[in-house]
């Protein structure tokens, strides 16, 4: 099978939708034309895409916590308990895992029992499930845009059902799954999420935008500079389907300079390469995933990356935030910790839009080998893809010259070593086959030369170990990444 | 009180110090149990990183910021009554949590209020009392009473500089007893006291208290145990424009260096806009070097200290920790060599050791992240220095010519004229006739000046950031906005609404 970046005919794309909508009984709810007049009818306040094209001109960052239960009603009164409480602007329905690898049967069988146990037996909402039907009470009862939030390499049924009642957000996208997938091909990804991206694109060709998010989970240990290529490539993926308003989220890592930076560079080189491509009607927006990570036990540290995450969003330009909770630790948070992470977040974005960053040396100095770094890397995917950014990022994959350390996925190459610098910055130990230019590679030598002198040892994977056993315990901010 | 040492600048006669020795010393049976030479050959025995001057000095040198909590409190008062033991090892437990758990680089003391007002006699039945019911009934620790042996059991038992957070207008028994065991800080300041927590008070009365207090520190510095006077700038707490704050704790500092001590770290209160902090922090590193310099103090270092949020806090511990850590990002990147950590239970009363270990981890946690980035220079940052420094400078030159060159008078004739004035301040002569209000980006600003003897192109761009706020929200520029103001940082924002 051979993928191309361009848009999907149009015939060619509803053949598809029956065999996808035929994969559960609930997929039969799905009626395109009432969904786009259920869409239009909303107020614009309600539409993701539409409050955070707002939010970009505003300047303002937008809050979302993560929640997803197996009941609809639990579900929505989780959902009010963050809108009103920890005024959340736009609200999450994470699916639960069985969803997620398209496990119908079992999530219906969970979420049977969850009704006769009265409690949730799911780690997230069986959208697929509930139908068309049922998603929509959720969008009904509350008075915020509605988001999916999920990671899988074939969520088209979830989107399909989800959409249609009237949600108006969706995370993920073909890259996101180098952290969750280990067989399937870049080719199947790729072309799932085209089909989702396909499906944004209808609505938005009606006239009812869809707000489409990417993240790659890996990236909270993957040099920034490797997060934007593969953030920016979803980005680029989604626009050939017509899919036009792109979220595009970065991991905090904890180096608040480079944190900074990486976000404005993103936003950026999103723009810029949508405008190569000729996507002149993209509306580029950016996220801050605060840390992704293990979480400290202690509160105090867990508020600490919080508030360093809010500051990070507000500094570097973001248009929203996904927040963590002071219990993070210790799993699933309850909604009072979550509505607490809300307002910490909150409270320092007022602080933040006060007073912005100071453009430090460092600060421009770390945007500067960023740009570098992604055109030299972009160019040589669409090199190789003569052209055509899907090929290219098939190809781009099998040569190493995208290639993501930690991924689990087989077709990843896997020759890449990210290590923390002197600053708790990442850097690359070693670049593998990634066209690093030459100006690049020898600054992060040089900052992690820097951390060598300062431990009295050399470089080597001794300290990468050192940095992956330090995420274990929770993120350790600056320059004490290294210490641990 | 014909024996008193004239109310000006000099710094005291050996006889001048010796008279008032006597008589402070007097005042309590422990100060019977001072002296000089005994102390000088116990302190000795100390390490240097128990000694805060040194530790200050350091960090100074490195360009680290270090931290110390605000308030200590004892234990609850439930568990003191269970664990049923003296008030001195209740307080060390304390005092270890805060140095172990906590990473705190300085441990304070805080005075009960008994001890505050000299009320040696009241604190005593509190300790008998304490001690009969097993449960702590003062508020702080009552140093005098404890005197040296109780103090010296303190000192040994930890192992980080002990400062004593006074407050009081009449400290000097206390320092007696607090030096000769082995602390070496104090948050001082004779005309910065009455304006922050007395309303009573007579200036002289304060002003001479707290030169005995700075004459003594010198004499322990001249003989090898070097004290830190912290000059404490938090004065009423509410929204204090920075060169108010400026202005008192340089003119402080020079009365304190008049007396010969080497070693001041006069306290700068965030305001919370993170431009006009880091300016804050700057300017006053400048200006206080300078005035030193110009009064011939060229040998004292000038450390800076940074205090988290003075006013209201937030009850929620959310907001509280965005606050800390908020301040915590100005208080590094101005280079502030000490931060005052404040605590998530700040708004509730005194803070358990545990809530004061987590405010320094949040804090820690910030410093760290930072790594030791400086706010490198800009347009606005220069702005925002510029004024607050002809401001400094207006009010401090005033009080000086005032004082025909001896701060003291001048600070004296300064207060009667509202050239040193305070917004929301308790002390009852006080001019109280300037009134702050947050610009559009939340830097505190004069909305009335009083008799402050601003420049003119000051008074214009305060004027001129209120009128945008003004411009921006639709309200008028008077009062309801100050009111507003004082109430919106412990609602989680900084401008009011």
């Amino acid at each position: 099978m051979e993928i191309l970046q361009r848009k999907w005919d149009l015939d060619y794309f509803m053949a598809e939708r029956q065999a996808v909508l035929a994969q559960w009984p609930t997929g039969r709810g799905v009626d395109l034309e009432e969904a786009l007049a259920y869409h239009r009818g909303l107020p614009v306040g309600r539409n993701a895409a539409r409050a955070l094209a707002a939010a970009r001109a505003a300047g303002r960052v937008l809050i979302q916590p993560r929640a997803g239960v197996a009941l609809i009603e639990e579900q929505i009164e989780l959902l009010r308990f963050l809108q009103d409480h920890g005024s959340a602007d736009l609200l999450p329905s994470t699916i639960d895992s069985y969803t997620r690898n398209r496990k119908f049967a079992e999530a219906e069988a969970a979420r049977k029992e969850s009704l006769e146990r009265g409690r949730s037996m799911l780690n997230g909402f069986p959208s697929v499930s509930y139908g068309v039907k049922g998603c929509r009470q959720v969008v009904e009862a509350l008075e915020r845009p509605l988001i999916v939030r999920t990671a899988t390499p074939d969520f088209r049924l979830g989107a399909e059902i989800m959409l249609a009642a009237g949600y108006t957000g969706h995370s993920h996208g073909a890259m996101g799954d180098l952290a969750y997938s280990k067989d399937t091909s870049m080719e199947e990804i790729i072309y799932n999420w085209q089909y989702v991206d396909r499906l944004a694109g209808y609505y938005e060709d009606n006239g009812c935008p869809v707000s489409r998010e990417h993240y790659i989970p890996l990236c909270s240990v993957v040099p920034p500079g490797l997060q934007i290529v593969v953030t920016v490539i979803d980005g680029l993926l989604q626009m050939g389907q017509g899919a036009n308003h792109c979220l595009l989220a970065y991991g905090q890592n904890g180096s608040l300079y480079q944190d900074i930076a990486a976000l404005r560079v993103m936003r950026e080189m999103g723009e810029e390469y949508a405008a190569r491509l000729r996507y002149t009607n993209a509306v580029v927006t950016t996220s801050l995933h605060q840390w992704m990570g293990g979480f400290p036990e202690d509160e105090a540290k867990a508020y600490s990356i919080i508030c360093a995450g809010a500051a990070v969003a507000a500094w570097g330009g973001a248009s929203m935030t996904i927040v963590k909770t002071p219990d993070e630790a210790f799993g699933v948070p309850t909604r009072e910790a979550n509505v607490q992470g809300c307002i910490a977040t909150r409270t320092m974005l007022e602080y933040a839009a006060c007073s912005a960053f100071p453009e430090t040396e460092q600060l421009r100095t770390e945007a500067e080998m960023l740009r570098r770094e992604v055109r030299a890397v972009m160019d040589r995917v669409l090199e190789l893809g003569e052209g055509d950014l899907a090929r290219g990022v098939v190809a781009a994959f099998k040569a190493g010259v995208i290639d993501i350390p930690f991924s689990p996925n087989q077709h990843n190459r896997a020759r890449v070593m990210p290590v923390r610098d002197w600053s708790g910055a990442f850097r690359y130990l070693d670049p593998g086959n990634i066209p690093l230019p030459a100006t690049v590679w020898e600054y992060h030598r040089e900052q992690v030369a820097r951390r060598g002198e300062l431990e009295g040892r050399k470089p080597s994977y001794n300290m990468t170990i050192a940095d992956i056993y330090a995420l274990s315990k929770g993120l350790p901010l600056g320059a004490g990444a290294r210490l641990s | 009180m014909k024996d008193q040492p004239d109310l000006r600048m000099h710094r005291w006669s050996d006889e001048e110090f010796r008279a008032m020795r006597r008589e402070v010393l007097g005042t309590w049976p422990t100060g019977q149990e001072v002296y000089l030479d005994e102390a000088v050959a116990y302190l000795r025995t100390l390490p240097p990183h128990q000694n805060q001057a040194l530790v200050l000095k350091q960090a100074l040198t490195e360009g680290r910021t270090v931290m110390q909590p605000s308030s200590l409190s004892d234990l609850p008062r439930k568990q003191a009554a269970r664990a049923g033991i003296a008030l001195i090892d209740e307080w060390i437990k304390v005092l270890l949590e805060v140095q172990n758990d906590g990473q705190a680089d300085a441990l304070p003391t805080n005075l009960d209020t008994y001890t505050r007002e000299n009320n040696y006699q009241m604190a005593e039945l509190g300790i008998e009392k304490s001690r009969r019911e097993g449960s702590n009934m003062i508020n702080g620790f009552p140093v005098a009473n404890y005197g040296i042996q109780g103090c010296r059991c303190v000192r040994e038992a930890v192992d980080r500089p002990l400062v004593v957070r006074s407050g009081a207008a009449d400290s000097r028994l206390v320092m007696e007893i607090a030096w000769a065991s082995g602390f070496s800080d104090v948050p001082c300041g004779g005309i910065i006291m009455p304006t922050s927590h007395h309303k009573n008070v007579a200036l002289a009365d304060s002003i001479r208290n707290w030169q005995y207090v700075a004459r003594l520190g010198a004499w322990y510095t001249e003989h090898g145990w070097p004290i830190n006077h912290e000059v404490y700038g938090g004065l009423s707490g509410t929204l204090i424009p920075p060169s108010i704050c400026l202005s008192y704790i340089i003119i402080d500092s020079l009365i304190q260096a008049a007396q010969g001590i080497k070693f001041v770290s006069p306290g700068y209160t965030a305001t919370g806009n993170l431009i006009q902090d880091v300016a804050g922090v700057r300017v006053l590193k400048r200006l206080a070097d300078e005035y030193m310099a110009r009064f011939d103090f060229a040998d004292v270092t000038v450390s800076t200290t940074f205090y988290q949020w003075t006013g209201a806090f937030p009850h929620d511990p959310a907001r509280s920790y965005a606050l800390i850590c908020w301040n915590s990002m100005a208080a590094v990147l101005g280079g502030a060599t000490q931060v005052i950590v404040k605590s998530v239970q700040e708004a509730t009363g005194l803070p358990t050791a545990q809530a004061n270990a987590q405010a320094l981890r949040a804090t820690k946690a910030v410093i760290t992240m930072l790594c030791n980035q400086k706010f490198p220079d800009s347009t606005e940052l220069a702005e925002e220095m510029h004024y607050i420094e002809i401001e400094t400078r207006a009010i401090v030159n005033r009080v000086i010519e005032l004082g025909d060159g001896d701060v003291v008078v001048g600070a004296a004739k300064a207060f009667e004229s509202g050239v040193l004035d305070c917004p929301f301040s308790c002390w009852l002569p006080i001019a109280n006739k300037v009134m702050p209000a947050r610009d559009a980006k939340g830097a505190i600003r004069f909305l009335d000046h009083g008799n402050l003897p601003l420049p003119a192109e000051a008074v214009k761009f305060h004027q001129s950031q209120l009128e945008i706020r003004s411009r921006l929200s639709g309200k008028p520029l008077d009062y309801d906005l100050t009111v507003a103001d004082v109430v919106a940082v412990s609602e989680g924002r900084l401008i009011g609404r």
